[in-house]
Parts: structure tokens; sequence; C-alpha cells
């Protein structure tokens, strides 16, 4: 038994005391890693949405609205559909300040077998678009061939495995990196595919409200507008008529989201910080409380011949062994929590929710453990001070 | 009966209810519109029996320590951590109730039952051991 | 070795305010040598425990000095001092003084270990079997009688075979077969060359000393 051994043994010896100061330092890891993880993949879902949409303005038909609020389908994923004429895009690309324009078409899935949701089916040029290929780019390096489809992260539908849709069977030829965005729910295809889908759907005899060739309409055209010239373009843009569109700024979009996200951010750092100001305080507390109870052991040790350093370094490293210990289980918990129901969390915020990668998650989880150490010991500082200044007479004096 | 198998036998009781009970309701597999059940509703007895079973050795270990009894809700717990998706079929969509909310629970009560459990089972192993050798 | 404490004094403020000061130890001279045993007795509140502890290094007197080898104790740092009381001292203090997270075994080997020793193990189950103690070896203090407390104390003080023995009342809680053997114990541990300095209230303990110490209202006499 060497004295550097002591500390550790007093923790085991006593799994009350032990237990009780080890839940306050579960609170504060558990609300600074958790805290801090959802904070950041508010933050990272941001980046990611503003990178996928990638556009300056995204025109909808009018009616659009009505059914279904497009932000829902890039955010949550709803499904939805809306058509306009295909006419629209030229309309468009003929106008003056239009940089880039490219146009998706838009499919709702019927709920494929008992136990999915429908899902969302995503048309798109390969020639001309802009927002999807770079991103389907970083998987798949061939083209979409007719009936081949790229699945979001979310999809349950693996590589080579097919899924059907209005009855047709659709080749899965990659998945997509996730974005955190509802644009994980979805399955991306040309617009050669979409049309086959389309007419199957019509076929099943689903009303799409298309009239005419379905291989004729387009959902949403994305336009990147040259430098300066935005403004102007979507004041024209709804000047248009036949039909009348709706012209959503991309900006429009993230900027409610940054909004949003802002508020979560501020309420989840405020409920940290309670946590924290609270759990230190109980902490002080607790070590004080408990260190009153000890003052004739350490006597005995100063009668022994350890000096004031020696004790006080005793009640410091209990305390950095309770931190260590508590911040483990502390992360620990939050990760149990955190990934299983990262799902669950995304649709309850109802915000764009990318989980840091696990490298950023082992960062982390190191600076919770250091914040929760040097706390812990912060705490135990005034206890350890009073332990290491005890009174010898409490024992060389019997009944003291 | 020990204060320290008290604390083990609630901690690891009250987690096989929220199972029991969660099964049931707040974490209950998808049911269709049309009120039906969807292929995982099995998982809901299962989570259920589980759940129960695990209360039911927790309540006895505490009354009589007992390795084995211990052991079981160990294992108890980590089968109900496999249960939806590995040993019983789950909704494939990511969207879906089991997806979200059925299996994360299962997973996480599963896998607090089994280290709670096997701590436990660990002290109850030690105290034997030393008994015996005192 | 040779411990020499010159005009040690120690006053203390029973209240606040100076007209409450009172002096527990009045200009006390005395020379602690190797091989010798010393008893010191006296009434209750005379200040023979206040002069222990000063000698022992653990408490700073008010005036006077006490030095080891012509080092005075109390003009070492912290530190030094500390190490110093672990090579050299060994105190049985007169309160319980065991470490309630190590077994018995392990609160009489934990001084030598602090002095960075080598664990005296077969000297301590030596002591621990004449005191009858050897038994309770791995018992934790928390299940030990008082004079089982006051027995792993005095193997505790022992078995490293310190220069300085200090024991502060150590045959109280003892029935008189185990006085008669730890009295036993410290004058052989005096004859093995260590310097025992006994506080005590037990009449016989004078039998064994070499040299005989009275404390009366804080003033030292010999006897």
């Amino acid at each position: 038994m060497t004295p550097h051994k002591l500390p550790l043994r007093n923790l085991l010896r006593r799994p009350g005391r032990t237990a009780a100061l080890t839940v306050l330092v579960v609170f504060l890891a558990l609300s600074l890693f958790a805290g801090s993880v959802i904070v950041m993949s508010l933050n990272s879902g941001l980046g990611s949405l503003e990178n996928r949409l990638g556009a300056d303005l995204i025109v909808v038909p009018a009616t659009a609205r009505g059914k279904v609020d497009p932000e829902k389908i890039w955010l949550q994923g709803t499904t939805g559909y809306y058509y306009m004429s295909a006419s629209k895009l030229e309309e468009i690309r003929g106008m003056q300040g239009v940089a880039q324009a490219s146009a998706q078409v838009y499919l709702a899935s019927l709920r494929a077998d008992c136990c999915s949701m429908p899902i969302q089916v995503i048309g798109f040029d390969p020639e001309t678009d802009f927002t999807i290929r770079p991103w389907i780019g970083e998987r798949l390096k061939a083209d979409l061939g007719p009936l081949e489809v790229v699945v979001g992260s979310r999809v349950s539908a693996g590589v080579n495995e097919t899924i059907r849709i209005y009855g047709e069977s659709c080749l899965v030829i990659a998945r997509l990196a996730p974005t955190g965005t509802g644009l994980d729910t979805a399955v991306y295809c040309t617009m050669d595919t979409m049309a086959a889908l389309l007419q199957a759907a019509r076929d099943l005899n689903h009303e799409l409200k298309i009239d005419g060739d379905p291989a004729r309409v387009v959902s949403a055209i994305y336009v990147k507008a040259v430098p300066g010239e935005a403004d102007r373009l979507e004041t024209a843009i709804r000047q248009t008529r036949n039909p009348k569109v709706t012209v959503i700024r991309a900006r429009t979009v993230t900027s409610d989201v940054e909004r949003s996200l802002g508020g979560v951010a501020h309420t989840i750092t405020v409920l940290i910080v309670c946590v924290w100001i609270l759990a230190l305080i109980l902490l002080t507390a607790a070590f004080l409380l408990l260190g009153g109870e000890r003052r004739r052991e350490f006597a005995a040790l100063r009668a022994l011949g350890m000096s004031r350093g020696g004790l006080a370094g005793i009640a410091l490293k209990e305390a950095l062994l309770v931190s260590l210990f508590g911040g483990l289980i502390g992360i620990g918990l939050a990760l149990l929590f955190l990934l299983p129901f990262s799902g669950l969390i995304e649709s309850a915020l109802g915000l764009p929710f990318l989980q840091p990668g696990w490298q950023t998650m082992l960062i982390l989880a190191a600076g919770t453990l250091l914040a929760v150490c040097a706390a812990g010991s912060m705490a135990s500082v005034f206890s350890a001070r009073r332990l290491s200044r005890v009174d010898i007479s409490t024992i060389m004096r019997e009944g003291a | 009966m020990k204060k320290r198998d008290i604390a083990f036998g609630l901690i690891v009781g009250i987690l096989g209810l929220v199972l029991a009970v969660g099964a049931q309701t707040f974490a209950r597999p998808c049911v269709h519109a049309d009120g039906s059940a969807a292929v995982c509703a099995t998982v809901k007895t299962w989570l259920t029996v589980e759940g129960g079973l695990i209360a039911v050795l927790s309540g006895l270990s505490m009354i009589r320590p007992n390795a084995v009894t211990q052991g079981i809700a160990a294992a108890g717990g980590l089968l109900a951590a496999l249960t939806p998706g590995l040993l019983i079929p789950i909704c494939k969509s990511d969207m879906m109730a089991c997806q979200r909310v059925t299996r994360p629970t299962a997973l996480v009560i599963g896998i607090l039952v089994g280290i709670v459990s096997l701590w436990w089972l660990a002290l109850t192993l030690t105290a034997k051991r030393r008994e015996a050798r005192s | 070795m040779e411990l020499i404490a010159s005009g040690l004094t120690r006053r203390f403020l029973r209240h606040s305010g100076e007209s409450n000061a009172f002096e527990a130890v009045r200009p006390a001279d005395l020379t602690l040598r190797s091989g010798e045993m010393t008893v010191l007795t006296g009434r209750s509140g005379s200040g023979k425990t206040t002069l222990l502890t000063m000698l022992a290094g653990l408490l700073r007197p008010s005036g006077g000095s006490v030095t080891l080898d012509s080092r005075d104790l109390y003009r070492l740092s912290d530190a030094e001092l500390s190490g110093l009381r672990a090579k050299h001292f060994a105190v049985i203090p007169q309160g319980a003084s065991a470490i309630s997270s190590l077994t018995v075994m392990e609160n009489i080997l934990f001084p030598t270990a602090l002095a960075g020793k080598k664990p005296p193990v077969s000297e301590a189950e030596a002591l621990m079997e004449r005191l009858g103690i050897l038994n309770l070896r791995n018992v934790m203090p928390g299940e030990l009688s008082g004079g089982e407390l006051r027995r792993m104390a005095v193997t505790r003080a022992l078995a490293g075979s310190p220069d300085f023995v200090f024991a502060d009342e150590p045959t109280a809680d003892l029935d008189d077969g185990n006085t008669v053997l730890v009295l036993t114990l410290l004058r052989e541990a005096a004859q093995n060359g260590a310097s025992v300095f006994v506080v005590t209230h037990e009449k016989d303990a004078a039998a064994y000393a070499d040299r005989l110490l009275h404390m009366d209202a804080g003033n030292l006499t010999n006897v």
C-alpha cells in the first residue's frame, strides 16, 4: 500500500459518498457534452442545408404552398408534389440576370409496403443541375441510367437493392452522405426516370393533376443569378404569368432556420450554464461538508508524517478521480442517448441536424473531460485547503 | 437486505419497468392508420416480457442477492437491446416510430440494465469470495 | 541522536482577548537521547500532551526551540519537517488515529511507506503476534474495539524502528496484561536504540523509565 493509492482506496471504501459526488459530476459532463453536440449538430445541419440548396432563387408554382410548404420538403422530409409546365424553365432561362437555371420534378411515392413511409422522389436534369450533382458526385462517378436511383442516407435501401415506386422497380446505385436535412429521406433520379414514374403513377390512377405530357412538367426551378442581379431577377420572375409562381429566396430559408437555431442554441446554453452553476455550488458544498467529517483522519495522516501539501494532494486527487469517473459516465450516457435518439431529436426540433463525426466527438469528449476535471478540482480547493490545515489536536486529545 | 443490493435492485427494476411500460406506451412500435399492427408489433410483446422479467429478477435479487438471477437480468438487458431489428425485424424506414423511438429505447435501457446488472453481479461474486476466504 | 528542547513555551488563548491567555507549557528545557525511555506524568490539563506535541514537531511553540542534530525543527519548511517526522519520529496519539480505508496491516505499514522505507512486514507481524492482533491483519479499523485500535497504533509506531517514539497515554483502553506488554515493548524499543518519550497516568510506568519527569501547571520538573 503506497500513499499515492490512498485517494482511490478512500473513494472505494465510501461508496455512498463517492456515488453522491459522482452523480453531480455526471450532470456537469452530461449537460456540457450533450448540449455541445446538439448545438454543433444544428450548426452543421444549417451549413449543410446552405450547401444543398445552392441557389439564389427557387421558383415553385403559386399553388404549391397550398399543397405542401416547399421548405418542409427540404427541412423535414415532408413529401409533396406540384407541377407547372416545363416551358416556365425556358422562360426563366431567357431572362436577363440568370446565370444558371435547372429544374427539378417532385413525386411522393405511395407507402411501398406495410412498414415504410411515403418517400419523396426528386428528378433532376444532370445536364444543367448545379445543386444535386455536386453532392451526388461525391458518391457516384458514373451517370445515372434509366430507372436507376440514388437514395438519401435515411432511406432504408442498400446499394444494388431495388425499390418499387408505383410498380416500377428502381435500382439503387448509390447512397448519399447525410446532410441532416429532409433531403436525406428523398430518392434522386434523372428526368427520364421521373417521367416514367409519373406515367406509372398515372397508370395506377394516382391523382397528380398533370395536364398533358408528364415529361413536360417541372416542380421547382433553381436559379443562380448573375452577381448583384438577384433582387431585380426575383421581381421580374414574380411578375411572370401562366402559371403564376412563388419565388423563394434560399437565403430566407436558411436565415429562418438560423433564427430558430439561434433560439434553440441560446436555450441550450442557458440550460448548460444553470446546470453548471447549480452543480458547482452543490459540489463545493458537498466537498466542504464531507471534508468536515474527515478532519480526524487527515489529522492522523499529519501525525504520521504527511505534509500539508500531501494532505491537500489527497483531497485534490480524490476530487480529480471522482471528476474523471463521473465525466466518463456522463459522456457515455450522453452518447448512449444522443446516438440512437438522433432521429427523434431531429424531428422534435424540426431543424436540420447533422451529428459531428467521431473525430469531432472525441475532441468534444476530451474537452468536456478536461472542463469537468478542472471544475471538480476547483470545487474541492476550499475543502483541500481546510483539510491540509487540520488542527492536529483533534487526535492528540481523546474525544476532541 | 444490504443498502447496496436495494440500490442496484431499484435501478435495474425501474429500468425493466420503464422498458415494459414504454413498449406499450411512449415507445410502442408503429401502428397503421387503420389500426392494424405492423410487422414490428411482435417486438412490443417481447420487450414487455423482457422488461417484466428484468423487473421480477431484480426484485428477487434485491431480497436475496443471487449471482444467477443477476446474470439472467444482465442477459435479459442485452437481449432487449438486440430484440428490435436484430432478433425481430422492424420497419425498414428510418422515419417510422419503431426505428425512431422503440429501437433506441430498447437499446439504451438494455445496455444500462446490462452494465448495472453486471456490476451488481461482480460485487456479489466479490463479496462471496471474500466471505469464503474469511 | 539527540532532540533538544530549550526554553520551550506554549501560550493559548482560551477565548478572544489577551486577558484570557494562559501558558500551557512554561519555559522547559529537555533533552531526549537515543536508548533512553523518558516517562512524563502529571495531572490532567498540566500541559503534558502540549509538550509532547511540540517535541514531535506537530505544534509550533510560542517560544524556544526544538533541535534535532542542530536543526531547529520549527525553522524548517512544512515539507522538510514532515519528511523529517516521517523518517525519524513515530507518534502514538491519545485519540483514534486509524486510516479507515486501510486494513490493520496497511495502517501499520503506512508510515514506513510514507517515509519511502521498505515495509517492515516481518517486524510488524512479530509485534502483532505479541500484542495478539495478528488475526486482525486484514480487518478494517471500523470493526476493531478501542483496545485493539490502541494496540494497532502501538504496533504502527514501533514496526518501523523509529529513532524517536512519542507515546501519549499508550496504555489507555488496555487491560493490565496488555498494559504491561505495551510498556515492555516501549522499553525494548529504547533498549534497541530508540528514544522513547511516554506521557502517562499509569503509575507502573515509572518502573520502566530511565528518567521520570513531572508536569504541574505547565512547569516541567525532574523527579
